[in-house]
């Protein structure tokens, strides 16, 4: 079955005073538990009020779950900035794993994050890319172990 | 009396409630049946009347059975079989006779002579189950009860069957079935008191009291299940019809496609929302959405995918509006939403704004990428008017107007847009009656060399006083023109009039006229630019024809066609404006065009602006490496004459070196030059 890569960007519409990071938590854990029941995988990274977020899955699936995302008026300015039929995934193990720059975030992951911000304007591919290098590198550093691959 | 001591004294009073309590049910279900009987028609109508008349005739004899089973007489009983079964048959098709004769529709008594038939089957079924009884003793009939028996039965049988078909309609079931049960108890006991047996000396044993009880019974148990199955049938029967009803019913007020609701249902939504909002000052919002760039997805991508856009529209529009608001399909690509409770502006922006929001985040469909926007029209009731015809026409106003404003945005409606458009609709109907008249003007504006000294040639312009509006600019009547499809014609008199007056003038005077990307496209241009010149006796080479690069853009491979033609028979080609739009430099060489006129928004601009001047020296560059001439329009100041001259452009126009004038004028202007040189 082809596979289907989807970037897209958006810019938050959350309420600050509420705590940001609570919300956006809340967000990638019920987009985690949606996407585990149509085999969705991917990556939301949060940096400076903006979502960038990479999905993985079947055509079809990928284009319901981004279907609900273009409905959901907790964003704006929703731009597709990438759809390819891909022949694997490069985020087979997340479910929706979370990449948010908040206080405790290290200073190394930090820049990393505003590199991914950047690439996504210029580059596709090479933000993908970075964004699971990232992510390798977090696995490296706390062991998880409620990952299942 | 007697009646009522036979009741009372000769019955088992268990047998008399059973058989009443199944003549009461019995006769309401039946009458229930029977109404539904009378509205079906056909095969129907013999259905219903078969389960009806088993149902009655059912629970008649049942009710007369078990009865006559309670009677207790001091003599012994047998019954004859075939009698009692003739009994029952006579039963069911009596009524069902009955019932066939009520529902004549052409007959006005039909219902009185159908109820009397009933009764008069119910008197049969009795009084045939009455010989059926045999008891061993002198049995005594009394006619004048039979007598009264029957008629009480046949007229509240009628009375019944006339209450069903003609009564009042709540209740009048339940008053029919009561009238019903009526006559199966009243001619019953009317009957049986009719009837006395005195028993034969000698023989004192009474009625096997056991054996009926079992047989009363079975026969109570039967027929609940058939007055039961009728009531079942019925009810399915109701249920299913209500479920198509209702399947139809939103089919009806439904749109196909998109599962929103329909215009009808929009119209009738509205009229409503208006009648209340007169009737208690309940305020609402009707915005009008109209998607932008909707056709060339069913142009490029097929009908199934433009559908599935509309779908995805739909879904997001309800996203976008507030539970409970009504969201319409009206048409192939237009909404309409009617918001409820919202009178002020700033809610009214903030739905308008969603749902710009919401139609332009892109789509996947069928593995493609589509972007759309849509415009919003916004009337808010009653600010904006208080009728469904206006407040839909005024948020189709501002609809248009949204449309207007570049698309992909929203505006609330104004009394000015109402002007606007009354403006509009003058011009349009003033610019049609103009163009049937010739009360157009055409004013010529002198085209110098570079030194501003010599007049080389003149640009033709178009003027037009509208009679209601006074002076209209060409900018703005012309695109009205070109909508109309007026434009071909205004620029054949055009051409016609000017090679006219050109004709007149010395021979080394040129021509220029402007020609609207329309007329480029029409592929008669050719012609009408030779029957001009022609009409006139003006060489060719004296004429030029201006055209702008949004002609060329829009079918480059037509315009092409006709442009080739035209300079084939000497006239030149010059690009105005240039600079402004796409300035597309392959179109220099691909296009046979012979000049450039630089775009006066650079030209005013100099000397002073360093951007202007490097622009305008690189056209002027452009022009001399292509070989191709250069005049500078709008001219209005003597720095910027030096400053062109400078750069050598060939030819200048502009207020400083002339304002356009009438040709009488112009001709003059040309004497005098020609007098001070």
């Amino acid at each position: 079955m082809p596979l289907t890569r989807l970037l897209y960007t958006s810019t938050s519409c959350l309420p600050e005073q509420n705590g940001l990071t609570v919300q956006v938590n809340a967000i990638a854990q019920q987009a985690a538990e949606r996407n585990e029941k149509c085999a969705v995988t991917g990556v939301l990274v949060f940096i400076e009020n903006q979502f960038i977020q990479v999905l993985e899955g079947g055509g079809p699936e990928i284009e319901e779950t981004f279907e609900r995302i273009c409905c959901d008026l907790r964003h704006k300015s929703v731009r597709l900035i990438d759809l390819v039929v891909v022949k694997e995934r490069m985020f087979p193990c997340w479910k929706m794993q979370l990449l948010s720059d908040k206080h405790e975030t290290t200073l190394e992951l930090r820049d990393d994050l505003e590199t991914i911000s950047f690439l996504v304007g210029v580059n596709a591919k090479a933000a993908v890319e970075k964004i699971r290098k990232c992510l390798d590198a977090q696995e490296s550093t706390t062991i998880r172990h409620n990952l299942v691959c | 009396m007697r009646v009522i001591s036979c009741v009372v004294h000769d019955h088992n009073l268990w047998f008399v409630m059973v058989a009443a309590i199944l003549c009461v049910t019995g006769s309401l279900v039946a009458t229930t049946l029977i109404r539904r009987t009378f509205l079906e028609q056909g095969v129907s109508k013999a259905h219903w009347c078969f389960l009806s008349a088993f149902v009655a005739g059912g629970a008649t004899w049942a009710t007369h059975f078990i009865a006559m089973l309670g009677y207790q007489v001091p003599a012994p009983v047998t019954l004859d079989g075939p009698l009692t079964v003739s009994s029952a048959l006579i039963a069911v098709g009596g009524i069902g006779a009955g019932l066939e004769i009520a529902s004549i529709r052409r007959f006005r008594f039909a219902p009185i002579f159908g109820g009397a038939t009933i009764g008069l089957a119910i008197a049969s079924m009795h009084y045939t189950g009455m010989f059926a009884y045999r008891a061993d003793g002198a049995v005594r009939w009394d006619v004048g009860y039979i007598i009264a028996s029957i008629v009480l039965t046949v007229i509240l049988s009628a009375l019944a069957v006339w209450r069903l078909q003609n009564g009042a309609e709540k209740g009048r079931t339940v008053q029919a079935g009561l009238l019903l049960a009526l006559a199966i108890v009243g001619l019953h006991f009317t009957g049986m008191a009719a009837f006395t047996v005195t028993p034969m000396p000698g023989f004192s044993q009474g009625a096997d009291s056991e054996a009926f009880a079992t047989m009363a019974a079975a026969i109570g148990l039967v027929t609940s299940l058939i007055v039961g199955t009728g009531l079942s049938s019925y009810f399915l029967e109701r249920k299913t019809r209500s479920d198509g009803e209702t399947r139809i019913a939103h089919i009806a007020m439904h749109d196909a496609l998109t599962d929103l609701a329909n215009r009808r249902q929009f119209t009738e939504a509205l009229e409503s929302e208006c009648a209340k909002l007169k009737k208690y000052g309940r305020p609402f919002t009707l915005l009008m959405v109209d998607l932008d760039r909707f056709k060339p997805i069913n142009d490029t991508l097929g009908h199934p995918a433009g559908d599935e856009v509309l779908r995805r529209v739909s879904r997001r529009l309800l996203v976008a509006v507030r539970r409970g608001d009504i969201v319409a399909r009206i048409g192939g690509d237009e909404f309409a939403i009617i918001s409820f409770g919202v009178s002020d502006a700033t809610q009214a922006q903030s739905i308008a704004e969603r749902i710009i929001e919401l139609v332009s985040r892109p789509m996947i469909v069928q593995d493609s990428v589509v972007e759309i926007s849509a415009s919003v029209g916004v009337a808010v009731a009653p600010q904006h008017g208080t009728e469904p015809d206006q407040l839909t026409k005024h948020a189709d106003v501002a609809l248009y107007s949204a449309k207007q404003s570049g698309k992909h945005t929203y505006r609330f409606f104004e009394p000015s847009l109402m002007l606007a458009i009354q403006r509009r609709r003058t011009l349009e109907a003033s610019l049609r009656r103009a163009c049937m008249r010739d009360e157009f003007r055409i004013v010529y504006q002198p085209v110098f060399n570079s030194d501003g000294t010599e007049i080389c040639a003149a640009e033709a312009l178009l003027r037009w006083t509208c009679p209601e509006r006074g002076e209209i600019a060409p900018s703005e009547f012309i695109p009205i023109a070109e909508e109309q499809g007026l434009v071909s014609r205004i620029g054949a008199t055009v051409l016609r009039q000017t090679c006219l007056d050109a004709a007149s003038w010395p021979d080394h005077i040129g021509l220029a006229v402007n020609v609207s990307p329309i007329q480029l496209l029409d592929p008669r241009l050719p012609q009408t630019v030779r029957q001009a010149l022609e009409g006139a006796g003006l060489s060719p080479h004296r004429l030029e024809l201006e055209i702008t690069e949004t002609a060329l853009l829009q079918n480059d491979e037509a315009a092409l066609k006709v442009l080739n033609q035209i300079r084939e028979t000497g006239v030149r080609i010059s690009l105005d404006d240039f600079g402004t739009g796409y300035s597309s430099l392959s179109y220099l060489h691909r296009f046979p065009i012979s000049r450039i006129k630089i775009d006066k928004s650079f030209v005013q601009k100099l000397p002073d602006d360093a951007g202007s001047a490097s622009i305008v020296k690189a056209i002027a560059q452009l022009g001399a490496s292509l070989n191709l001439e250069i005049t500078a329009e709008g001219i209005e100041t003597s720095s910027q004459l030096n400053f062109i001259r400078e750069y050598g452009c060939d030819h200048v126009q502009g207020f400083l070196t002339g304002r356009p004038v009438s040709n009488e004028a112009f001709i003059g202007l040309m004497t005098r030059d020609s007098v001070s040189a």
